[in-house]
C-alpha cells in the first residue's frame, strides 16, 4: 500500500518537475526580452571621466579643507576657466586632455598660483553602443609647484567613468593672509 | 542584478526540491547513448534591441555515461555600428568545449529532462577596427582618431547551470546561465574589444556572465 502511494507521488512529482522546467524557460525568455537586453539607443552609463582632486589639511591629513575661493584653469586654455572664483570648495573636477599624454592645470588660491602637471596613458573604450567611445586615463607621473600646495598624494591612478577621488592635495589649514 | 537574483531563486528552489526527494528507491537505469543538437535563440532576440549585433550559436552534446554529457558550442559574432560620433566593426568565431553533469534524479523512466552543471573551456578569434572615433571635449577640444584592423585571440573558462526540458518527443527547450573568467587575451592597449565572441562584454576583473536559451533536438540511437 505504502509502495503504491510512493509511486504515485513520484509520478506526480516528476510531472510537476517537468512543468517547472518548462515554465522556467518561459520566465527566462520574458526576462531576456524585457530586462536583460540593453537597447543600443540608450546610454545608461556615465561618459564623464574627470580627474577628481580633494583638498586636505597638511596638519591633519584626514580632514578636508574648505577653500574660501578658488580659480582653476587649464594651462594653454587660460581664456576659459574651469572654476571661476568658486566659493567654499573642498573638491574639484578637472578634464584631462584626451588629445595629449599630459595636462597642466593652474590653481589660483589665496592669491597664489600653483601648477599641477599630470602625465598619463590613454585608453580608448567603447563602453556601450548607446554611449559610444570614452577615454580612460592611467596616471603615470605628476609634478607640481609648492607655493600653497604642501604635497600631493595619488590615491587612485586610474581615471574611469566612476566617482573615485584620484588626488589628495595637502595645504595649510590657516590662510596665509592672517600672518 | 535582478536577473541574477531571480535565476538564483529558481536554481535554489530546484535544488531544494531535488534534495527533498533524493532518498527514493533506485530505478534500474538502462544506459542509452544519445546525441543532441541545439540552436541558441537568445542572439536572435537580442537583435531586436541591438540590430547592430548578430550572434549565431549552435551546440552539440552527447551522453557518454549515465548523467554525463560531453558538450561543445560554436558560433560567430558580428558587430557593425555606425553612429554620429563613431564607427565600429568587429567579427569573429568562437568555440567552447567541456562536460555537463546531470544533477536531476530520474523519477520516471520516460523522462529525459536534465538539470546540468556545466564546465567549459572557450576560445575565440576576432578582428575589429574603427574608422572614425570622435570624443567630445568641450574644454580641450574634440579628439578625433581611428584604429586600424587588429586581430585578437582570447581564452577563457566558464561554469554554468542549465535546464533542458523535453517538450515533445526529442524536442527540448532549455536555458543556461554562465559565469566566465578570461584567462588570456592578446588585447592591444589602445582599443579593447567591445564584445569578445562567445565570451561577452568584459565586466570588472576579467569576468563576464550571460544568459542563453536554446531549442534542441535529440537523436535517439
Amino acid at each position: 500500500m505504502k509502495k503504491v502511494n510512493t509511486r504515485l507521488f513520484i509520478a506526480f512529482f516528476g510531472r510537476l518537475m517537468h512543468k517547472m522546467l518548462l515554465y522556467s524557460f518561459f520566465i527566462i525568455s520574458v526576462f531576456l526580452a524585457f530586462v536583460a537586453c540593453e537597447s543600443s539607443d540608450i546610454c545608461r552609463e556615465s561618459t564623464d571621466t574627470p580627474l577628481r582632486i580633494g583638498f586636505y589639511s597638511s596638519d591633519d591629513g584626514a580632514e578636508m579643507v574648505i577653500i574660501d575661493s578658488i580659480t582653476v584653469f587649464g594651462i594653454g586654455r587660460e581664456d576659459t576657466l574651469i572654476y571661476n572664483n568658486a566659493r567654499n570648495v573642498s573638491r574639484v573636477e578637472v578634464p584631462l586632455n584626451v588629445s595629449k599624454d599630459t595636462t597642466s592645470i593652474g590653481f589660483l588660491l589665496r592669491e597664489t598660483i600653483d601648477t599641477l602637471t599630470v602625465i598619463y596613458n590613454r585608453e580608448i573604450n567603447l563602453i556601450s553602443i548607446g554611449c559610444g567611445f570614452v577615454s580612460f586615463f592611467d596616471i603615470e607621473d605628476i609634478s607640481y609647484t609648492t607655493n600653497e600646495f604642501n604635497s600631493i598624494y595619488i590615491e587612485n591612478n586610474s581615471v574611469r567613468n566612476d566617482i573615485n577621488e584620484h588626488f589628495k592635495i595637502y595645504i595649510s589649514d590657516t590662510d596665509t593672509d592672517i600672518d | 542584478m535582478s536577473i541574477l537574483r531571480s535565476t538564483f531563486l529558481i536554481l535554489t528552489l530546484t535544488l531544494i526540491s531535488i534534495s527533498l526527494h533524493a532518498n527514493q528507491e533506485e530505478d534500474i537505469l538502462i544506459f542509452q547513448p544519445s546525441v543532441r543538437i541545439g540552436f541558441d535563440a537568445s542572439g536572435l532576440l537580442n537583435r531586436i534591441w541591438q540590430p547592430e549585433v548578430t550572434n549565431i550559436e549552435f551546440s552539440v552534446d552527447g551522453k557518454f555515461k549515465p548523467d554525463w554529457f560531453i558538450a561543445a558550442e560554436a558560433g560567430y559574432l558580428d558587430i557593425d555600428i555606425s553612429r554620429e560620433l563613431f564607427d565600429y566593426t568587429s567579427n569573429g568565431l568562437f568555440a567552447r568545449a567541456g562536460v555537463d553533469y546531470n544533477v536531476l534524479e530520474k523519477r520516471e523512466p520516460e523522462s529525459n529532462d536534465v538539470v546540468l552543471l556545466m564546465f567549459r573551456y572557450g576560445y575565440s578569434n576576432l578582428t575589429h577596427n574603427s574608422d572614425r572615433i570622435e570624443i567630445v571635449d568641450p574644454y580641450w577640444g574634440n579628439f578625433n582618431s581611428s584604429v586600424d584592423s587588429e586581430n585578437i585571440n582570447s581564452h577563457w573558462v566558464e561554469l554554468g547551470f542549465a535546464l533542458k526540458a523535453e517538450l515533445f518527443r526529442g524536442l527540448f527547450l532549455g536555458w543556461s546561465v554562465r559565469g566566465r573568467y578570461l584567462i588570456y587575451s592578446s588585447r592591444d592597449a589602445m582599443l579593447d574589444p567591445y564584445n569578445i565572441p562567445g565570451f561577452g562584454i568584459i565586466r570588472k576583473s576579467n569576468t563576464a556572465y550571460s544568459l542563453h536559451y536554446s531549442i534542441y533536438y535529440r537523436f535517439p540511437f
